[in-house]
């Protein structure tokens, strides 16, 4: 197997990073979360091993065309490539990433090629920037084990049950993007994501929220250069607002005539529609399906007030009549929001709205409070 | 930043004289994280709102909850109204009771701390949406008022948000501490943009005035400015002055806590607890240990901040919160004073929530043992029935105070064996916090015996024997439908376990006292003597500020409560044939 002749290289390396570590730099942006078997910030690399000295962008571009690649059937000739990298480090970044998606996604005989990765030496194992927390420990366990001859299939039986574990990949991708907080590298990886991937990640709104803000903006920038429009949008829908508006504005910039009906439309308008994205309409984006569709999500619990003050930004001349028609409703939550609307417009026309509505003699008890609140109002205003 | 930074004033004063007026901008290279901009949302986010949004917020939950009142207090210089939340629920009493502290809480003096309008607003949305859901939340509605202003100085906080990313030395523009009086909105005329009133420092207590062109100039008198005004019209939401037992003013961006501090044990001790309490919630919250450093305000040393008002004035709790930014919890980034990042908006807010919630919780007094049921298990279900009930006594309304009212059911028992207690309190004891139905927990921080000590006093041949009772697997309670069951609020009831088989020959017709030791969610003991309204008092001659009729178990008005021995049961001989055979009644 041509595999095979990564095993010399691989020996070459790790028994040169064994032997010499005092000649080597540290690398001060290791992720503080990983534990190291010297411990955190004492790791140090032989010149050439630096991942500090990588480009890690170029890198993840090159494993996105290996991936696809292996994707392909095209594993052992993928592997063949990998195996004429010239630098150690990146080579063994190459090799871990390639058995993670073989372990993931092959069968027995891809499973074989995994082979040669029980070969890698623990603190190799530990460079490979893309290889999550649990893989790396189940390298290092591994490897471990192997240089003192030890059970080499107990290995790759618990490597690719790991691997295999598509909803952990998921995990520990994400636990991977949280580790990187460098801009470059973020989107490096991102880069080399497979756009299913990538909108798994948009999709998962309770992890992206907790992520810093130059990440969230990196997956979004990402999207909007894929065109992954739907990936994008499911991200406005769950991750916090001002990624989603800066992604959004980007995107509203680079059009060269108002589209808001196609906005809407990419939306998928009632089924997607979130705060956020509402929150990104422009008055560039106004058009009648537009406003057609503020209007409508007014008495909407979630939306309703994003959507008030959306067509109140983006199409003023008709925030008035919408409100109007809202304060006419008989359900209170649908009138409520076209008070606040007059509320917030607060023009004569809209205070005198706001006073036949507090005068209103009809019969609607579940209205009471609100033309209480609207006297209030007028008094306070007056 | 809101205080004692004379460094600030002279440094504005040096840049006006240099005539180096310039516009600096903000960019995410500089900073570290991205500048944050806000976001036309009425919805709370990881990032800031705009003014219209909070303001849409406000004003929909006054619309949509009964409990929210909202009332205009003043109007700012450029005529924009101030508005001021009160949520309470109900009427002005609760069970007859005279209604319970309040809290008031102020938010955006100094405009360009945009996370104290996200705190209040987001404590205002808590609180409304919370109630009927969150037991602590809605008790304290219930039993307290609690006002928040979210913002008061509106017109310069839409000067900062009118320039999200450039600001005029430290003064104008997104950097603008002080009010617009005397300035335009145009970042590029900088004539004016050292201006305006700081409006803590417009307070009477230790007003001093100043330069116009420093960042603490108090204005031209106490009171001068009209969101000055405002505030202390925030007065009048409350039923009296003497309803305030606690104040917080809400800033950012050194991290601090300022305390007003009296020279009295009484309100000191109080406040000193309150202190510790507040940032032991924030280190739970925030994983920080220090992350609100405490700082003493004392009366020499005042400056017109409106802590110091209404702590002096009112004679109360009373604090600035300094929520901290940037990047306090990480390293790595250089960020600037004051623009606390997107991604630090939902801790800073969560955080806070919970102090606040300290604040409403002191607002509320010491609880009660309202309610003490002895009741035997005669069928082995679990289950209280009400002819297994032996004793009840409860504390209800009367006049002012509280009086005992015992109830005897029926019971049938030989002396000895298992005896079950259910006590109610007037308010949740434990929240109740993980999967699986949840265990009861402290306030977040807060460190009391999760479990009351209780414990029955019996006389016997041998001399007074004191039986402990346990929780033996029941304890704190949550649900309200079953048998025994809590009265009002999840985690209001505590159910237990006296075994009297070890307790030797019981004498008849003696009392034996039931004593129950426990702190309440605050770290309140119980109000001993709950015949007499505990209360929040100002001084007057001879008597400093402070808990009065706070009784301790020997029946001394400590302010600081003690052990409840007001439920007693008496054995009475069996009579003979079926019926009852133990007469409970209180001493």
């Amino acid at each position: 197997m041509k595999l095979r002749t990564l095993i010399p290289a691989l020996a070459v390396a790790a028994g040169a990073l064994l032997a010499n570590p005092a000649s080597a730099a540290p690398w001060t942006e290791w992720p503080e979360w990983l534990e190291t078997p010297k411990g955190h910030g004492e790791i140090e690399f032989l010149p050439g091993m630096d991942p500090s000295q990588v480009d890690w962008e170029a890198a993840a571009v090159r494993w996105g065309g290996l991936r696809a690649q292996i994707l392909r059937g095209e594993a052992e000739s993928a592997l063949d490539a990998i195996a004429r990298e010239e630098s150690v480090l990146l080579r063994e970044w190459l090799l871990v990433e390639a058995a993670l998606l073989l372990g993931e996604r092959g069968g027995p005989q891809d499973r074989a090629l995994l082979e040669p990765v029980a070969a890698v030496e623990p603190e190799s194992a530990y460079l490979a920037p893309h290889c999550t927390r649990p893989h790396r420990h189940v390298l290092f366990d591994t490897a471990t084990a192997a240089r003192h001859g030890a059970d080499q299939i107990a290995f790759r039986e618990g490597f690719a049950a790991q691997a295999a574990d598509s909803a952990q990949r998921g995990a520990d991708l994400r636990v991977a993007l949280r580790a990187e907080r460098h801009p470059a590298k973020l989107a490096g990886r991102l880069a080399a994501m497979e756009p299913a991937e990538a909108r798994m990640l948009a999709a998962d709104a309770r992890d992206l929220s907790t992520f810093e803000p130059t990440q969230l903006d990196a997956l979004a920038a990402h999207l909007l250069r894929a065109g992954e429009m739907d990936a994008l949008f499911d991200f406005a829908r769950s991750a916090p607002a001002h990624n989603a508006r800066r992604a959004l504005d980007a995107w509203a910039a680079r059009r060269a005539e108002p589209k808001g009906g196609e906005l809407i439309e990419l939306m998928e308008l009632r089924r997607v529609l979130a705060p956020s994205v509402l929150a990104a309409l422009r008055p560039v984006d106004d058009a009648p399906e537009v406003r057609e569709a503020l209007a409508g999500l007014l008495g909407d619990a979630r939306l309703g007030a994003n959507a008030s003050m959306a067509l109140r930004r983006v199409a003023p001349d008709a925030a008035f009549a919408a409100a109007a028609d809202a304060l006419q409703s008989a359900d209170p939550a649908r009138a409520r929001r076209g008070l606040i609307m007059m509320m917030a417009i607060n023009d004569a026309e809209a205070r005198e709205a706001v006073r036949r509505f507090v005068e209103s003699t009809e019969d609607a008890p579940a209205l009471a409070g609100l033309r209480k609140g609207g006297a209030q109002w007028l008094g306070e205003t007056r | 930043m809101t205080r004692r930074t004379p460094h600030l004033a002279a440094a504005a004063l040096l840049l006006a004289a240099g005539a180096h007026a310039q516009v600096s901008t903000y960019t995410q290279a500089g900073l570290g994280y991205p500048v944050p901009v806000p976001v036309d949302t009425a919805e709370a986010f990881d990032g800031f709102r705009t003014y219209d949004g909070l303001l849409t917020k406000g004003t929909e939950i006054w619309l949509a909850h009964e409990h929210v009142q909202r009332t205009q207090l003043g109007a700012t210089i450029e005529e924009r109204p101030i508005y001021g939340y009160t949520v309470s629920a109900g009427s002005t009493t609760v069970d007859g009771l005279p209604r319970q502290g309040g809290l008031l809480v102020a938010g955006t003096l100094h405009a360009r701390e945009w996370g104290s309008p996200e705190i209040v607003t987001q404590y205002l949305e808590h609180l409304a949406e919370g109630y009927g859901s969150d037991a602590v939340t809605t008790w304290l509605v219930d039993q307290t008022r609690i006002v928040l202003l979210p913002v008061i100085n509106v017109d310069g906080f839409l000067q900062t948000q009118r320039w999200p990313t450039q600001q005029y030395q430290s003064s104008d523009g997104r950097m603008r501490r002080k009010n617009m009086r005397g300035v335009d909105h145009d970042l590029f005329t900088f004539s004016d943009n050292l201006l305006g009133v700081d409006l803590n420092r417009n307070m009477s207590v230790g007003w001093s005035g100043g330069f116009p062109s420093s960042q603490t100039y108090g204005g031209t008198a106490p009171f001068s400015e009209p969101e000055s005004n405002a505030l202390l019209a925030a007065m009048s939401l409350f039923e009296d002055n003497e309803q305030l037992r606690c104040y917080y003013d809400v800033h950012g961006a050194i991290p601090a806590l300022y305390v007003v501090y009296h020279n009295q044990p009484r309100i000191d001790g109080a406040t000193q607890g309150l202190l510790n309490r507040m940032r032991a919630t924030y280190t739970a919250r925030n994983g920080v240990p220090n992350s609100y450093p405490g700082i003493s305000v004392f009366p020499n040393g005042t400056i017109g901040a409106t802590d110091e008002y209404f702590g002096y004035t009112f004679e109360v709790p009373s604090f600035t919160v300094e929520y901290p930014t940037p990047n306090y919890r990480t390293t790595g980034f250089g960020g600037a004073t004051f623009l606390l990042p997107d991604a630090q908006v939902h801790e800073v807010v969560d955080e806070n929530i919970f102090a606040m919630q300290l604040g409403a919780m002191f607002a509320a007094g010491p609880p009660v043992l309202e309610t003490a049921t002895f009741w035997r298990d005669a069928n082995g279900d679990g289950q209280m029935q009400e002819s297994e009930i032996v004793h009840k006594s409860r504390w209800v309304a009367d006049g002012d105070g509280r009086v005992r009212v015992d109830l005897v059911g029926d019971g049938e028992t030989p002396l000895g064996g298992e005896l079950r207690v259910v006590l109610q309190f007037d308010r949740p004891m434990r929240r109740f916090e993980g999967r699986g139905g949840g265990q009861p927990a402290n306030w977040p921080g807060q460190n009391w015996p999760l479990q009351p000590t209780v414990s029955l006093a019996v006389p016997t041949e041998g001399g007074t024997a004191t039986i402990p009772a346990s929780a033996s697997g029941i304890g704190w309670l949550r649900i309200k439908t079953a048998s025994p069951g809590v009265r009002r609020y999840e985690g209001d009831t505590w159910s237990g376990v006296v075994d009297l088989s070890g307790a030797g020959e019981i004498l008849l017709g003696q009392d034996a006292v039931l004593s129950v030791d426990v702190q309440d969610l605050y770290g309140f003991r119980l109000d001993a003597d709950p015949a007499t309204h505990a209360d929040w008092l100002p001084s007057i001659p001879g008597r400093p500020a402070g808990w009065y009729s706070y009784e301790s178990e020997s029946g001394a008005d400590t302010g600081l409560g003690g052990i409840d021995r007001n439920h007693a049961v008496r054995f009475a001989a069996p009579p003979d044939g079926p019926g009852t055979n133990w007469l409970f009644f209180g001493p």
